[in-house]
């Protein structure tokens, strides 16, 4: 069944999705948004409920092979030393993220320039950086000003208190006289309209609800197949997809935005293949899946004798450290890695943690050996700036299929010699920063397995259509009408979270689309 | 039908005395026994659901009581010990007990109460300002393009 044709359609109501419905709500277009997985009422998934550790554990687990929800795609990860986490809903991967939101530094989109290594981006920080504000400003980002690892970042809400335990950390560093700043937090931490107080920034709360407003017509549970070619022009005319009522349907448009996070976009450009482009969509430089970054992630437990209340405070917001980011002269390895300082798991976790690391046992001690831990322990992860290899890959996985009958992902992902090196040093450094801060005793390793989070890379932008997919606006270069703007257009991956820039960079997009809309519409 | 009704019984009693000899009562910082906290029923269910565990457990149980004239005089938490020290029921039992006990209200409240308890005797807030005063004198940290 045939829908009327619309100007815009939006694969994916994700973190950049919504940025790119909202961008483009007021600008008079028709534009419908198809989103595979449901709508999630907000009080679901709340950090705050009682029981999220429990929701953490099934329906909201970070593993889709875990979940197996009607809206998730099955993800052979043998191959990978990294385990895929996303989350498919209205929101994407932000219903789940901790809100860990800061953003790339000036020399992420010049590693070539500067240390000979990856491949620099057509564009740098300063052509984000107006971007990087207004995407601050709708999504509601806490921080400190006056962070010396970064260019001005103005217009911050206050930043999450440390706590106890953070204060704790922050001498530490001092003591060490190391980099250190309170975490940027997509937290609204003081009264935003439309939000609850300490609410995480998440894009359905966001940017969704205004967009809807403007009236971009938004669609979820229903699941993008393939993306149709006109047989004549090549150019994009529509997609096919299951709607909530498992009936097959086609929308057709004009122009065809794909925000579908690093492993969904090359599946769907993959999956839509046909005579005209049998490698896939996009892929006439043969690079669509190719480069897959994923950031390795170390991680530090240090444990103390003193109660530290460690898990006060939201997850993942507490401290960031960049003082080993940049590349360091006499290193084995090029590039660096972010610390970040967590927060102290809750009480099922914990008790989960301690039992595996046989260090709780059932009976008379049960109760002290718990409390020994809990509260008591302070979590570290080392995020490592992850280079490009084409040895690194995602392609379609033809014996696995989701539900509807459209293929699975296979990743084949290792750690290059300078990951490697570059982690090693930062589980080192961490072990080091709890050693002066008395921890009693440390738990170090990497990777984190479950910790696939940040999906980059897989359609990568360039100016030149032999080594790149994309262009600096996302447009691919084969299909005018077809642009991406999710974190597949990664040219690097940098060594931070990076919600941020993914928002940043969709927002540039959609401003040129706006603004040039003759460079990319198909009429 | 009597009979069956009665072994049921003794099943449930025995797996709840197993669950308490695991997670018991500890006053000293106010912390309930299994039972006290969860909802034993839908433990047990939940348990069930797994048809080779729920036959394991029988089995275990059914092991300790067929030798016991009368069923209704049964040291059942006796029984319940042995059964633990045996170290077999725990692997069964334990990933979804530490779930029900350390998501139940009765937990986390008591949890909450204490940690809240123990933080307002530590000083907390120290001057954010002061604090990154030796950071912000550093000199800038990110590489000009």
């Amino acid at each position: 069944m045939k829908n009327d044709k619309v100007d815009i359609l939006i694969i994916g109501a994700g973190a950049s999705g919504a940025a790119a419905a909202w961008n483009l709500s007021q600008s008079g277009y028709s534009i419908i948004c198809l989103e595979q997985g449901p709508i999630i009422k907000k009080e679901s998934y709340s950090f705050d409920q009682k029981n999220w550790e429990l929701y953490q554990q099934n329906k909201f687990n970070i593993n889709p092979n875990i979940r197996k929800l009607k809206s998730d795609y099955p993800i052979d990860d043998k191959n990978s030393a990294i385990s895929v986490a996303n989350f498919n809903a209205v929101g994407g991967s932000t219903i789940l993220y901790s809100g860990h939101f800061p953003r790339f530094h000036p020399s992420d989109f010049k590693t070539k320039k500067l240390d000979n290594v990856g491949c620099d981006w057509p564009i740098n920080y300063d052509d984000l950086e107006y971007y990087y504000e207004l995407n601050d400003k709708k999504m509601g980002v806490a921080g400190h000003e006056g962070d010396p690892a970064y260019p001005y970042i103005p217009n911050l809400l206050p930043a999450v208190p440390l706590e106890y335990m953070g204060e704790k950390i922050a001498k530490g560093f001092n003591k060490l006289n190391w980099h250190w700043w309170p975490s940027y937090s997509g937290i609204a931490t003081k009264n935003i309209k439309g939000r609850k107080k300490n609410s995480r920034s998440t894009v359905d709360i966001t940017y969704w609800p205004e967009a809807i407003s403007n009236g971009v017509e938004l669609k979820p549970n229903c699941h993008v197949q393939k993306i149709t070619t006109s047989s004549i022009s090549g150019k994009a005319n529509g997609v096919i997809y299951i709607d909530s009522n498992n009936n097959k349907k086609i929308q057709l448009a004009s122009l065809i935005i794909v925000a579908c996070n690093g492993i969904g976009t090359p599946r769907l450009l993959l999956n839509s293949a046909n005579k005209m482009f049998p490698k896939g969509l996009a892929n006439s430089s043969g690079l669509v899946g190719k480069n897959l970054m994923l950031h390795p992630l170390g991680y530090v437990e240090g444990q103390f004798s003193e109660f530290l209340g460690s898990f006060v405070g939201p997850q993942g917001c507490c401290i960031a450290s960049q003082e080993f980011y940049e590349t360091r002269k006499n290193k084995e390895f090029k590039r660096g890695y972010t610390i970040q300082v967590l927060r102290g798991a809750g009480p099922l976790e914990t008790a989960l943690q301690i039992k595996k690391f046989n260090k709780l046992s059932f009976g008379k001690n049960f109760h002290k050996q718990f409390l020994k831990n809990y509260g008591h322990t302070v979590p570290v992860a080392v995020i490592c700036e992850d280079l490009p290899e084409k040895s690194n890959f995602i392609k379609l996985d033809h014996r696995n299929k989701d539900s509807n009958g459209t293929p699975g992902v296979k990743i084949n992902y290792k750690l290059s010699k300078n990951s490697k090196k570059m982690l090693s040093d930062g589980l080192n450094k961490v072990k080091k920063l709890m050693k002066k801060i008395g921890a009693k005793s440390t738990i170090a390793f990497g990777p984190v397995k479950h910790a696939g989070w940040h999906l980059m890379g897989t359609t990568k932008m360039g100016r030149s259509k032999k080594n790149s997919v994309v262009n600096e606006f996302g447009q691919t270069h084969d299909i005018k009408n077809l642009v991406i703007v999710d974190s597949s257009i990664f040219v690097t991956s940098g060594g931070v979270n990076p919600v941020s820039t993914i928002q940043a960079l969709t927002l540039r997009i959609t401003d040129d689309i706006k603004n040039n809309p003759k460079k990319y519409f198909n009429k | 039908m009597g009979k069956i009704k009665t072994k049921d019984y003794i099943i449930i009693k025995v797996i709840k005395n197993i669950i308490d000899i695991m997670i018991p009562e500890y006053n000293n910082e106010n912390m309930p026994k299994a039972t006290s906290a969860i909802n034993s029923k839908k433990f047990i269910k939940k348990i069930f659901k797994n048809k080779k565990n729920k036959e394991k457990i029988i089995y275990l149980i059914d092991n300790e009581i067929i030798n016991q004239n009368n069923i209704k005089k049964v040291d059942l938490k006796k029984i319940a010990l042995k059964i633990v020290k045996s170290n077999i029921i725990g692997n069964i039992l334990e990933k979804i007990l530490l779930t029900d006990y350390f998501t139940s209200n009765a937990v986390i409240k008591s949890l909450n109460k204490k940690s809240k308890k123990k933080l307002i005797k530590k000083k907390n807030n120290q001057n954010i300002d002061l604090l990154l005063r030796q950071v912000k004198n550093s000199e800038v940290r990110y590489k000009l393009t």
